[in-house]
């Protein structure tokens, strides 16, 4: 899945270098939410002090 | 009743803008703060774009490096961290490539701001779990990931610098650079920079975390290296 993204992110950049800049943009938002359900995949324990 | 429109309003709007090099001007509407010409002007947003695609795009480079060499493989955190510096560089990669717009630095401070959210997070835990002693190799006296925070914040900070400097915006739309102009043999080399050091951590993402999602704690070894 994280292999994913980072592959996902070379698409990106590859879209950048052949002139697609919507779809660049797109994937980028995409994965913007991709990396933060990456972040609560994680199973870590802080007591945070809410 | 008839409403007459508000003239304050409409002379604002037709107001001609006077260039100024002092910086009274950048406190009256009837005048815009200029101190360079438009083509000194585009170059630095241009140079500073290579900056802001060249610098995060090294600091993972440099992460590989201290992994290959030391045998230290990345934490889950230390990945986040990576895939938040990629998108910091595709704005100015954006930029560079179809001109200079507000949305593309919009995705770098989407990128600033996770950056800033995951090492923060990381951060607490270290204070948590290990305390004052801190966690990873130490570059300048500081941890690899407090540099991380404190080039988020950087980031951030450049990001919302560059959006407040509207000029770049009316001087970039006529000057788009593209790959088949002279600008483009330096943005080809950039862009092909990038994208090796995005293969890189592919492999090292394909070799420590496999068809999933990485390992919480850095494991000693590749858990799918197949040799």
């Amino acid at each position: 899945m994280f292999a994913l993204v980072v592959l996902a992110f070379l698409v990106t950049f590859g879209l950048v270098w052949t002139g697609r800049r919507k779809p660049a943009i797109a994937l980028a938002i995409v994965l913007q939410f991709a990396c933060v359900g990456l972040y609560f995949s994680h199973s870590y324990q802080v007591n945070w002090p809410w | 009743m008839v409403i007459e429109p508000s003239k304050s309003t409409s002379e604002s709007v037709t107001v001609d803008k006077a260039p100024s090099p002092k910086f009274t001007a950048l406190f009256r509407d009837s005048e815009s703060f200029q101190m360079l010409s438009d083509t000194r002007a585009l170059d630095l947003a241009r140079g500073l774009n290579y900056v802001g695609l060249v610098v995060p795009l090294l600091v993972v480079l440099s992460a590989i490096v201290t992994q290959v060499v030391t045998g230290e493989l990345p934490c889950a955190h230390c990945n986040l961290e990576r895939l938040a510096y990629f998108t910091i560089a595709l704005g100015p990669a954006l930029n560079l490539r179809f001109g200079i717009r507000p949305s593309h630095y919009g995705i770098s401070l989407a990128g600033a701001m996770f950056l800033g959210t995951v090492s923060i997070d990381m951060m607490v835990r270290i204070a948590e779990e290990i305390g004052p002693a801190g966690y990873g190799p130490v570059v300048l006296g500081l941890h690899v990931n407090s540099w991380s925070l404190i080039i988020s914040i950087v980031a951030g900070v450049g990001v919302v610098v560059m959006l407040l400097w509207e000029r770049q915006f009316d001087l970039a739309r006529p000057h788009q650079t593209t790959l088949g102009r002279p600008t483009g043999l330096l943005l080809l080399l950039a862009l092909i920079f990038v994208m090796a050091v995005v293969v890189l951590a592919l492999i090292s993402a394909i070799f420590e975390c496999g068809p999933g999602i990485c390992p919480d704690v850095a494991p000693d070894t590749y858990p799918y290296w197949p040799f």
